[in-house]
């Protein structure tokens, strides 16, 4: 039996995912942008309230390859922005105390 | 057989009414009725979006009457003023200082309340000294900070703050120690912590002069390290759970709620700890990890967490409430 749901659906702000929400289901969020749209995948517990949730925040089911795809395509570009975000004169260091680190690659569980 | 008198010393008191949740937590009582007890439920929601995506603008307030001030990208936030009031986000009037660079406002940090807020530095490529009052409608400009800052903690009341750690303004950018008091109209220096350290988490508008927290943060390698503060001088104390930077926090200096951020090398993390002014704790996750600039607001159990790199326009609001329960065999 799976352990995870794996979907997109857009965060819609107030009660999007509630307090009970949270306590009755396993709910992950990786948000971002691929260049063209936003990405919003949610990795949901596999149980009857976790795709109840899904469904009525008007979402869609993916693969887990699927929504590992969406998430990598988020990385690309904040990778991609990460080595665009250059000031003059700033050493390496510098540049990790003002932005951070390079950001990785994400794996969805 | 034995019995809990014998393995705890006591009976289960009798109390004819139930006490308030808060004062009741962890304790357990018989009410003629039911046997029961008080525990803590905590979680986070999503709270209303933003305008726009964004990140690094300074967070004050409370989770029902809260402020981001400023941030990037300019467009979307520059100087810009949004106001929440624990449903929706509201444009309301720009900052005061002068536009300048189009960053001039990102990275600063704020507290205080929705109509005594203050919001210091930031900055960048070069970090400033600026220093802003809000009254729930307009931003005036104050006693500018002793030194230029970036990537501090501004923590309490508008008239006893306090500024610690973030960066000077100009390369090279290293992590400062100092700490600065103010009292709403000047500056006076304060005490060095031991760990010099930039975005690192701390007490945030519950915070006092003479009661502050300051944890992880860069050094610039991220620590755990944490500190607290009596108004004169840090001391180390129990140290955060992981190395980290770029965290959200809330709370004082003996209730403190830090989330989300990242670990090196890494993505942003959902982790969330409580610090009790003795030892840390894990608390539930956010649904969503991201990187703070100072974008938080709350206290430990009424914490709200807005905008943020590797995220677009969302909002988690973060809610621990006392609440009595039946014990029963099932």
């Amino acid at each position: 039996m799976a352990i995870f749901i794996y979907g997109t659906a857009t965060n819609t702000g107030k009660d999007f995912f509630t307090h009970e929400d949270r306590r009755n289901f396993f709910l992950r969020g990786y948000t971002g942008h691929d260049g063209s749209n936003p990405v919003d995948v949610w990795v949901i517990g596999a149980n009857e309230k976790g795709a109840l949730w899904l469904a009525d925040a008007s979402g869609t089911e993916k693969t887990k390859a699927e929504a590992q795809a969406l998430v990598k395509a988020a990385d690309d570009l904040a990778r991609t922005a990460w080595d665009n975000d250059d000031v003059d004169d700033e050493s390496a260091d510098e540049k990790i105390a003002r932005i951070g680190s390079k950001p990785g690659f994400t794996t969805i569980p | 057989m034995t019995t809990y008198k014998a393995l705890k010393g006591k009976k289960i008191k009798f109390l004819a009414s139930d006490p308030p949740a808060a004062a009741g937590e962890g304790q357990v009582w018989y009410n003629g009725t039911d046997y029961k007890t008080s525990v803590k439920i905590e979680a986070w929601s999503a709270g209303g979006n933003l305008p726009a995506a964004g990140q690094s603008a300074a967070g004050f307030g409370t989770q029902t009457a809260a402020v981001s001030a400023g941030g990037t990208p300019p467009s979307a936030y520059g100087l810009k003023t949004f106001e929440y009031n624990g449903s929706s986000w509201t444009a309301g009037n720009n900052m005061a200082r002068a536009t300048g660079s189009p960053y001039t406002s990102a990275y600063g940090s704020g507290s205080g309340t929705l109509t005594a807020g203050w919001a210091v530095g930031g900055g960048y490529p070069t970090a400033n000294n600026l220093v802003e009052h809000y009254d729930g409608t307009n931003w005036t400009t104050s006693a500018v900070l002793p030194a230029t800052r970036g990537g501090g903690i501004s923590s309490g009341p508008q008239t006893a703050g306090l500024y610690f750690g973030g960066t000077s303004g100009s390369p090279p950018r290293t992590a400062l120690a100092g700490t600065f008091h103010y009292d709403g109209e000047a500056w006076t220096g304060g005490g060095d912590m031991n760990t010099a350290r930039t975005n690192a988490g701390g007490s945030g508008v519950t915070g006092s002069q003479t009661a502050a927290l300051c944890f992880a943060g860069n050094v610039p390698a991220q620590t755990n390290k944490t500190e607290e503060y009596d108004g004169t001088s840090w001391s180390e104390v129990t140290n955060f759970p992981r190395t980290a930077s770029y965290l959200g926090f809330a709370g004082s200096q003996t209730d403190a709620l830090a989330f989300s951020g990242y670990t090196s090398p890494g993505n942003a993390a959902t982790t969330t700890s409580g610090y009790d002014g003795t030892s840390w704790s894990s608390r539930p996750n956010m649904a969503a990890g991201r990187l703070f600039y100072k974008s938080n607001a709350g206290n430990a159990n009424d914490a709200l967490a807005f905008s943020g790199e590797g995220l677009s326009n969302s909002t988690e609001e973060f809610s621990g409430v006392a609440t009595l329960k039946v014990i029963t065999d099932s």
